[in-house]
């Protein structure tokens, strides 16, 4: 009798801390649940707009669900009251795309609510859209059984081994925020579709990726556009796969597609031992991906390594861009303090307190060694 | 024993030292649990030494009365009890926390509390050989988890978060060592007050000097995989480091928000550690009130030999539990300041204290 008393007493115990009992109040079916994958937010004279994307399937486009309030927890509580739906989980927001004016004014309100929120991870990648709101370009992207959330899945697969974009989580922009005050963060652009819609012919809207969007003080100050993010990639050490246009010494464009390479950063210190600059020298390996006109000939050592010059001065133009908008902010968006001192940690500590102070009166010093690496099938110019 | 020291060592290693010693020590705090490692190591030689006095059927508690005298003796053990019913109810009322920040956002912390204690009350009340088997078995369940979880983790190590480092690491990396030697000594002076109800073994020295290195390899592990994974600023700032990590894994590209499964499991390590306290507490009580210990196995509700000092114990765990750190200010105190240095006021204090008075007062001799 005492063990029935004494195994009812566990069960109970045992039963309540599974979430049934008095936990009821979280209980909730599947089938309830609108599971939100995108998550929008725009700026709005007395607060925030928050828009909210479902995932698309087969049978049924994206839900989008839109509200505004002071906060986006006020906001968002109005998108529950307001709601067809039963109940709105948020736990798998997959993406935040955040729109240019509420990222201009800041993005540390949205930033303190995903580290705060109870449902948000902090490994959430952020988007910034250029010229564009959130709640536009999530209610307006997508086909049928293709919404916002499949597209923005797809552009972070993609960014995975593209060179001319990266994607950082919240997680991230929070760290390089807390190290350096500023922090990049992928910048993508509204835009029409290479498709049409089938049934009106209508033009149809996607999100490309357009490169970064520099944060200062959790403020966007600038973009960093495709051509040069492939210089940001090579300086954050993920190059990825990109492509390059450069000149043969006819004046035909040859297309070379990088496909790998390596960006290393030592400081210059003057005669008393202070930072006077920052050497940059680079590698790139690129194969030739398309010829115009008829005069490539790779075998030809005095055209090849006029190529490889135009490439090298290519990347060394791109990259000394990305650094020179760094100094001209102010901003060490590309962590050059971390890598800096990386190369003599010792050194460094003793000299250099904050860099960002430096950072305007640096000399730059870029160097690049590129090679071509092949050419594929064919070895010239066609025919 | 190991098991025990194990399972129960995880708690406070999760909890406390992540983000204490990356708030010290920055980027170069995967360093400081090996700086603390020497000092361990003496310390488990102090103890050791201090455990060779005692008799058979005598742990830490009979020998600090028989050293220190009735009196003070006495008192000691009123301080190391207060001590204990205090840890107890912290560690109920941050698993409490845990399970609220974490998986159940709207349950009031008094329910967690409530029920755990009573589980603990339960565990406490089975003889002391039932606790260590439950953390014989949970022990692998635990650590298998905890090192697939850093596996995991340690392929997505921003190695710019953790290098580099140097000599003006030094003192940071210092201070920080004493996050680790926090976490590692209190379980290993605990236990010596269960000394008198488990059998002595050889090699006392060698095995739990090999349980320290495993602890330090561990806390290493632990901070090179968080701090690189999030970088020392954001890490010093998160109130759960290691929980927000297992929330960001994302396994395979397909299985994601492991971190309910890996906070229900959790609840062995507060369950084993809170039932430590009790049957450390109850048997200081039940040795300050002079009551007789149990020859045989007792009865699982019987109150006679001084039983009821386990109900009285588990009961005061429990209201502590429910009126210590109301809120998350008081508990962000409780965690950082009070439990920290009592803590290592009792190990390096109080303990060593209790060894010189031994050796000064030539008291350090087994009794026939």
């Amino acid at each position: 009798m005492k063990k029935l008393i004494y195994v009812t007493i566990i069960i109970c115990i045992l039963v309540s801390l599974s979430g049934c009992g008095s936990m009821r109040k979280q209980y909730r079916r599947l089938e309830q649940m609108l599971v939100v994958q995108a998550m929008g937010l725009d700026n709005e004279e007395n607060g925030v707009r928050l828009t909210l994307a479902s995932a698309a399937d087969s049978n049924k486009k994206a839900i989008c669900l839109s509200g505004s309030g002071k906060t986006i927890s006020a906001a968002l509580e109005r998108i529950r009251n307001y709601s067809f739906e039963e109940d709105i989980f948020c736990a798998h927001v997959s993406h935040v795309l955040i729109g240019e004016d509420a990222a201009a004014a800041g993005i540390d309100d949205i930033l303190s609510y995903i580290c705060h929120s109870p449902e948000l991870r902090i490994d959430l990648p952020l988007y910034i859209i250029k010229e564009g709101r959130a709640e536009e370009t999530i209610s307006g992207i997508g086909v049928s059984d293709k919404g916002v959330t499949e597209l923005m899945d797809s552009i972070r697969s993609a960014m995975e081994h593209r060179g001319d974009g990266n994607v950082f989580t919240a997680a991230e922009v929070l760290g390089s925020m807390e190290r350096s005050g500023s922090a990049l963060v992928c910048a993508i652009e509204y835009t029409t579709a290479s498709e049409k819609s089938p049934e009106e012919g209508e033009e149809l809207k996607t999100a490309a990726v357009y490169g970064y969007g520099v944060l200062k003080n959790h403020k966007l100050v600038k973009f960093i556009d495709s051509r040069d993010a492939v210089a940001v990639g090579f300086l954050l050490g993920k190059p990825g796969i990109c492509e390059i246009e450069v000149q043969d010494n006819d004046g035909h464009t040859i297309t070379l597609e990088i496909d790998s390479g390596s960006a290393r950063i030592f400081p210059v210190w003057n005669k008393s031992g202070y930072l006077k600059g920052i050497d940059v020298q680079a590698n790139v390996s690129a194969s030739v991906l398309e010829t115009t006109g008829r005069g490539a000939d790779f075998d030809n050592a005095k055209y090849a390594n006029y190529l490889v010059a135009q490439l090298e001065q290519e990347l060394s133009e791109r990259i000394g861009n990305v650094l020179r908008l760094s100094k001209t902010l102010r901003a060490d968006f590309l962590d050059l303090a971390g890598k800096l001192e990386y190369s003599e940690p010792q050194h460094y500590r003793a000299a250099v307190g904050d860099l960002t102070e430096l950072l305007p009166e640096l000399e730059l010093r870029v160097s690049v060694r590129g090679r071509l690496s092949h050419t594929n099938d064919l070895k010239d110019a066609w025919p | 024993m190991i098991a025990l020291c194990t399972v129960s060592f995880l708690a406070p290693a999760l909890r406390l030292f992540p983000a204490s010693s990356t708030a010290l020590a920055g980027r170069a705090a995967w360093l400081a649990a090996p700086a603390a490692l020497p000092v361990m190591l003496a310390y488990i030689y102090l103890l050791s030494k201090l455990m060779d006095e005692t008799v058979e059927d005598e742990g830490l508690a009979e020998l600090c009365l028989r050293l220190m005298g009735k009196k003070a003796g006495t008192v000691i053990l009123c301080v190391f009890v207060l001590w204990y019913l205090v840890y107890g109810a912290f560690v109920l009322r941050t698993g409490a926390d845990r399970l609220i920040t974490t998986v159940y956002p709207y349950t009031p912390p008094r329910f967690f509390v409530i029920s755990m204690g009573i589980l603990c009350l339960f565990a406490a009340l089975c003889p002391l050989r039932s606790v260590m088997r439950t953390a014989k078995l949970v022990l692998p369940i635990v650590l298998g988890l905890l090192f697939l979880m850093l596996l995991f983790a340690f392929f997505s190590i921003d190695k710019s978060n953790i290098f580099p480092i140097s000599l003006y690491d030094i003192w940071p990396v210092f201070k920080a060592s004493f996050s680790a030697l926090n976490v590692t000594v209190g379980v290993l002076y605990t236990l010596c007050f269960l000394g008198g109800m488990v059998k002595k073994e050889d090699g006392r020295i060698r095995s739990y000097g090999l349980w320290v290195c495993f602890a330090t390899a561990l806390l290493t592990v632990l901070n090179l995989c968080i701090c690189g994974c999030f970088g020392p600023k954001l890490t010093s700032r998160l109130s759960r480091p290691f929980f927000s990590l297992v929330r960001s894994l994302v396994f395979f590209s397909s299985i994601e928000r492991m971190e309910a499964l890996l906070v229900t499991l959790w609840i062995f390590p507060d369950f084993l550690l809170i039932s430590l306290v009790l049957c450390v507490s109850q048997h200081c009580m039940r040795l300050i009130c002079g009551c007789p210990f149990d020859n045989e196995p007792p009865r699982l509700l019987s109150i006679g030999n001084g039983r009821w000092l386990i109900w009285l114990c588990s009961l005061a765990v429990i209201l502590l539990g429910l009126v210590i750190a109301p809120d998350t200010a008081s508990l962000d105190l409780w965690s950082k300041k009070i439990i920290p240095y009592s803590n290592l006021i009792f190990a390096f204090l109080v303990i060593p204290t209790i060894y010189i008075y031994g050796r000064l007062a030539k008291k350090l001799k087994k009794e026939p």
